[in-house]
């Protein structure tokens, strides 16, 4: 299920600022363990499921992900573009894309051959502008189909890798959608007595814009901020965080101290593996918009292991999405038993 | 056309079993009388009108990698087979050796770069492949040292009439020879499928010692530098402008008498062609022609942009233009007086 839901909802589009056009894929899978679903002006996804208390607890992790703006149509159909989100250009090298015009079209991005490339020129670190999408029609039969403005993505289908491990585009942040739909599930069969809202936000690669709004119209009183985070390779530092080894649980001024022991408490309580990672400041994640919601709300944000970030090859362990979704079940569980004033109080 | 089966197989250079395998079928199938050699050629014998010795060759093998360490931590370190650009390696979904074990070559995220390694590509030496394995043990039970990797890129067909396949160069070959094989000509030729051409043209030199041809027509996937900002006089060979006529590469100067004479019969018989203007690469012509006391040579190929990257792509025309020319050319040289 978890594994179903992650190479269907991969496979789609939803780059930042055209998240309106596959929503249907999250309702399918949310419907089941939620009451409503309410969009705000921006265009986040809420799945509220109602709670017998007054309290509201907001779950957030970002349905944007990167991807491919067209800027210019040129002779022989190939097209210019920029990112939407921050991508290296040696990752686009020889990728095929989808193209997201009047209809959806295939493309490749393809480079000059080793014979008109100097050694020098090779040597040389590419920018976007290097790099050209070929769709193979002509410049008048392309410009019937795609406009300026028309989005692309890297096309890669899901690969499942050995074990519980999977690599696909866009895991960043669908792992933490994932997250939200494991903790559904879960608090489905324990029930809960707060306002849970699932929350699936937009335009988070382009600068955390969908969370102001989402944040503001729900109005939480905690928020639980779900992302990815940077897993383990050979050519990382041996203390960073690995895969399969649990969420990672982030330390620094972004995020509330009591309520981030808390949740520590409870998963070393319940046997969770957990990781952590100190992030001082700026954390590039829904929590900065969060925290300063309305009169502030108390974050913690919690990251599922991710390799290869912002490439169409990202990887994770499917485990730590279900430990994290389970663990913030008992989390959830755990507060409604307690009292939240007194948890937060400074 | 026999493209789309032939460039889904893997066949890096030295391990060409899938397509030998494939090919083998096909010509049981064709009902053509066959033999392999022993460094794995396929060669298959045409029988008909006969003036000359004539070859066509085509090689199997492609371009990939090669597995030579696993790592403590379980990630596969590799080398290339054949010419790889590696900046075409950054991102790519791969598959390993004959069990076709999934993996991935990543690369750092973007947010953990230096200013100066954006954009930047990292040499083979610095990357790996990662299976998803949690230790050294698990990956060893699945991949050895020595495991030939492909590139995992379906067939797909797209814009005005082209394909994006892996391996065009030079399974288009391969699938030209398919085709004139399949049509049973009255004249006599050998369609020989030749393995190693990407490592140094290994197999074309015991494939043209064992059958000392008079005329060696090499069938290949080329060069095609037809993208923007590349000059017209560097393009090499267009895409969609027909079959590429070779006059000289790394490997061999052509005849020039040939060269005039089969762009003349392919006016005569109106099948586009154009003239592949770059003299970089090489093929299996230039072992051909030095075979014993020499042999007279000619290249035809169809033009693949991103040739030797997962994304190649090529026209259907140009390929049905070569399947026309190559067909003509050896029905004319069977003719006789």
């Amino acid at each position: 299920m978890l594994k179903e839901f992650l190479f269907d909802i991969c496979s789609e589009q939803f780059v930042a600022g055209f998240e309106h056009l596959n929503g249907h894929i999250l309702t399918k899978y949310f419907e089941p363990y939620t009451d409503s679903l309410e969009k705000d002006n921006l265009g986040s996804y809420i799945f509220k499921a109602k709670g017998t208390n007054e309290r509201k607890i907001m779950l957030a992790a970002h349905i944007d992900e990167i991807g491919l703006m067209v800027t210019k149509i040129l002779e022989g159909g190939f097209l210019s573009f920029t990112s939407v989100g921050g991508i290296n250009p040696a990752s686009l090298v020889a990728q095929e894309v989808t193209i997201f015009g009047k209809e959806n079209i295939f493309g490749v991005i393809g480079i000059k051959p080793p014979h008109v490339t100097s050694e020098e020129e090779r040597k040389k670190p590419l920018k976007l502008k290097d790099l050209y999408i070929d769709t193979g029609y002509t410049k008048e039969e392309v410009e019937k189909i795609v406009k300026v403005g028309t989005i692309a993505t890297v096309k890669r289908e899901a690969i499942a890798l050995q074990g519980s491990r999977i690599s696909a585009k866009a895991l960043d942040d669908r792992a933490g959608v994932a997250v939200m739909l494991e903790t559904a599930k879960e608090l489905k069969k324990i029930s809960h007595k707060s306002n849970i809202y699932y929350t699936a936000t937009v335009q988070e690669e382009t600068g955390q814009r969908g969370a102001y709004a989402s944040g503001y119209k729900i109005n939480p009183d905690i928020a639980i901020v779900l992302e990815v985070g940077f897993g383990k390779t050979p050519d990382m530092p041996s203390h960073s965080p690995g895969l399969g080894k649990g969420p990672i649980v982030s330390y620094g001024g972004r995020f509330n101290p009591k309520l981030t022991k808390k949740f520590v408490e409870i998963c070393k309580k319940y046997n969770y593996p957990m990781q952590y990672e100190v992030v001082p400041a700026r954390t590039g994640t829904d929590a900065e918009a969060l925290q300063i919601n309305r009169e502030g709300v108390p974050c913690i944000l919690l990251s599922i292991p991710l390799r290869y970030m912002h490439t169409s090859v990202e990887t994770v362990d499917l485990a730590d999405i279900e430990i994290t979704g389970k663990a913030i079940a008992r989390f959830i569980n755990e507060l409604d038993n307690s009292d939240l004033e007194e948890i937060l109080c400074f | 056309m026999f493209l789309k089966e032939l460039t889904e197989l893997s066949g890096v250079a030295g391990c060409e079993y899938e397509v030998r395998d494939y090919i083998k079928s096909k010509l049981r199938e064709i009902g053509c009388e066959f033999y392999v050699d022993k460094l794995g050629n396929v060669i298959a014998h045409n029988k008909g009108r006969k003036n000359k010795t004539i070859m066509v060759a085509a090689h199997m093998d492609e371009v990939g990698l090669i597995v030579k360490h696993i790592d403590s931590d379980g990630f596969i370190k590799f080398d290339a087979v054949g010419g790889i650009d590696q900046r075409v390696l950054n991102s790519k979904a791969v598959l390993i050796g004959e069990n076709k074990i999934a993996g991935v070559i990543g690369s750092k995220a973007v947010h953990l770069m230096t200013q100066e390694e954006r954009g930047k590509s990292l040499p083979i030496d610095k990357l790996y492949i990662d299976i998803g394995s949690t230790s050294k043990e698990e990956t060893e039970k699945l991949v050895s040292v020595g495991d030939y990797v492909s590139f995992k890129s379906d067939y797909v067909e797209f814009g005005n009439n082209l394909i994006k396949a892996k391996a065009l160069d030079d399974r288009a070959g391969c699938s030209v020879i398919l085709e004139l094989l399949s049509m049973k000509l009255d004249a006599d030729f050998y369609g020989v499928f030749t393995v190693m051409e990407e490592v140094g043209l290994r197999g074309a030199v015991t494939a043209a010692y064992q059958l000392e041809p008079d005329f060696g027509l090499v069938l290949e996937g080329t060069v095609c530098a037809d993208m923007p900002e590349v000059e017209d006089h560097n393009k090499s060979t267009i895409i969609g402008k027909g079959a590429a006529l070779s006059l000289m590469d790394n490997t061999t100067v052509y005849d020039i008498d040939i060269v005039r004479n089969i762009a003349k019969i392919a006016e005569e018989k109106n099948i586009q062609y154009q003239y592949r203007t770059s003299s970089a690469g090489g093929n299996d012509a230039g072992v051909i022609h030095k075979s014993k006391e020499g042999a007279k040579v000619m290249s035809i190929s169809v033009p693949c942009r991103y040739i030797h990257s997962p994304v190649s792509v090529a026209s259907k025309d140009d390929y049905n233009n070569v399947v026309k020319l190559a067909k003509e050319i050896i029905l004319e040289s069977q003719k006789g007086e």
